[in-house]
């Protein structure tokens, strides 16, 4: 699909080394407009939004935040271990939001599955449906996430 | 012959056109010679117009503090522009009070200089410079921290106050294709002013810790401009409290040596926070200190050692641990550094014991 020169634009911002050391692409080859289609179409057949997502992400890096690194339990279902670091990012997408440098690390209690997110990830899933491409390093597949915080 | 016209057609308005484009890049892009006009005239600038104020400045030498290296993340750069500047844009909003606003404050990163500018810029601004600097070594401190020694040239020398940070500029690398900078704290005492040495973490996708951790070694050339910054020590108190985590252990270190050599009558404790016993580094090196100096205390603290550490110093978060030391505050001041949320849960407890955050002291990048 054609993107809009807005995405353009965008898709140049997610490139390595404009705003992180790997960017937001990483190996793949699609536009940005197909990369947030398809994830938009997968979320909708699992009849999950994007909010919802972002939401209980964001109630899991909360918890995990007093912290300091520690790994937190919760709720005998996750560990979360939360690191910051100094300074902070700004979205790719060019709304004016700038993101703590914040890395949640949350692990399954039950099957021992890891998966890790930024506070940048929580942003770009709310605000824009975007969850990176493939092979990029905090790529989060939107129906394997559902199924790690157990909405699906 | 009909298909040729239509060829040849499209082809004539495709470069009128592009001709056009031309043409209006150059009147509407192209913003001449441009004249800065610095304190009231004590200095005037001729540059080329097009780029941000704040890299335009540093092509003159003239380095304005900036930790984010022009993303308007860090509020830094902040200078007073009293003509020329445009409008204030919605990425500056957020780093200005309405004071600052009504005198005319912008961020250096994103002002554009289109036309001729007016601006002040503080005195001690002018003193910082810029270095080439070898670095004479490097020291693997932990599995994500390195520290670095970095040589100024022969006959080279820089002022700077513990506490204070320099701008470390990197080289593209990898697919990265422009170079960027970022802030660190000085690691060293002032006395030993012909080194710079810096504690870098690696974040994880970070474009210039990850440049320092990997693309870097023995002998390699590294550019850095400073002394910046106001985080130094004060010393109005009898006793003062420093917390770090992590890299933010350099400019804690930079104070503790600097008061120990200068022998200040002020009473040092240094509480250091880690998960497990791999994220502590020189922790002989303080524990040395501490006993050959009365008045310095350090105090390492895991909050989850790890069965492996054997572990027998204090256990918990560092709020916790310093919570347990730490009795009246009232005649103590603060020093914190490390990530934000350690700074914050460190600032409620700090006045909890009496020290109003007025008087702990931190970089806010």
């Amino acid at each position: 699909m054609k993107q809009s020169p807005e995405l353009e634009v965008i898709q140049t911002n997610m490139m390595p080394g404009t705003l992180s050391a790997h960017g937001f692409i990483g190996e793949d080859s699609r536009n940005l407009a197909d990369i947030l289609r398809a994830d938009a179409k997968a979320l909708k057949q699992i009849g999950i939004s994007q909010m919802t997502l972002a939401d209980k992400m964001q109630e899991l890096t909360n918890f995990g935040i007093p912290g300091l690194g520690r790994p937190m339990p919760m709720n005998n279902r996750f560990e979360i271990e939360v690191e910051d670091y100094m300074g902070r990012l700004p979205c790719p997408f060019q709304d004016n939001a700038k993101v703590d440098k914040r890395q949640t690390r949350v692990r399954r209690l039950d099957t021992g599955v890891i998966m890790r997110w930024t506070d940048l990830n929580i942003h770009m899933i709310r605000e824009h449906g975007f969850f990176e491409g493939h092979g990029s390093i905090y790529r989060l597949d939107p129906v394997e996430l559902s199924r790690f915080l157990g909405i699906i | 012959m009909e298909i040729l016209t239509t060829v040849l057609s499209v082809t004539v308005i495709s470069v009128f056109l592009a001709l056009i484009i031309i043409v209006a890049e150059y009147f509407f892009n192209n913003y001449g010679e441009c004249e800065i006009d610095i304190n009231n005239g004590d200095k005037k600038l001729k540059v080329e117009g097009g780029s941000s104020l704040l890299s335009t400045l540093s092509g003159q030498k003239i380095f304005i503090p900036s930790a984010c290296g022009g993303k308007a993340t860090c509020g830094l750069c902040k200078l007073q522009v009293l003509e020329g500047a445009g409008p204030l844009l919605p990425t500056e909003e957020p780093y200005l009070s309405q004071d600052e606003r009504k005198n005319n404050y912008r961020l250096a990163c994103q002002v554009k200089i289109k036309n001729n500018i007016r601006i002040m810029i503080p005195e001690e601004l002018f003193n910082i410079k810029e270095y080439i600097t070898t670095i004479e070594s490097i020291e693997q401190l932990t599995h994500d921290i390195k520290g670095f020694r970095l040589k100024l040239p022969a006959g080279e020398s820089v002022s700077f106050k513990a506490g204070q940070y320099m701008q470390f500029h990197t080289k593209p690398y990898a697919k990265i294709k422009e170079s960027v900078y970022r802030a660190y704290s000085i690691a060293n005492v002032p006395s030993d002013n012909e080194a710079i040495e810096l504690i870098i973490r690696q974040v994880p996708d970070g474009i210039c810790t990850t440049y320092a951790h990997t693309q870097l070694s023995e002998g390699d050339q590294v550019k850095i401009s400073g002394p910046y910054g106001d985080f130094f020590l004060r010393g109005d108190c009898s006793e003062i409290v420093m917390i770090a985590g992590g890299s933010g252990m350099a400019p804690i270190r930079s104070i503790i040596l600097y008061v120990l050599e200068k022998g200040i009558d002020i009473k040092m404790n240094f509480f250091f926070g880690a998960v497990t016993k791999k994220d502590l580094y020189y922790l002989e090196y303080f524990h040395d200190l501490a006993e050959r100096h009365d008045n310095f205390r350090f105090i390492p603290a895991l909050s989850k050692p790890a069965p492996e550490d054997n572990w027998e110093g204090e256990v918990g978060l560092i709020t916790e641990v310093v919570e347990r030391y730490v009795n009246d505050g009232s005649d103590m001041e603060g020093y914190l550094c490390g990530s934000p949320g350690m700074i914050n849960a460190c600032i409620n407890v700090l006045d909890k014991k009496g020290i109003p955050e007025a008087k702990v002291y931190y970089d806010k990048f």
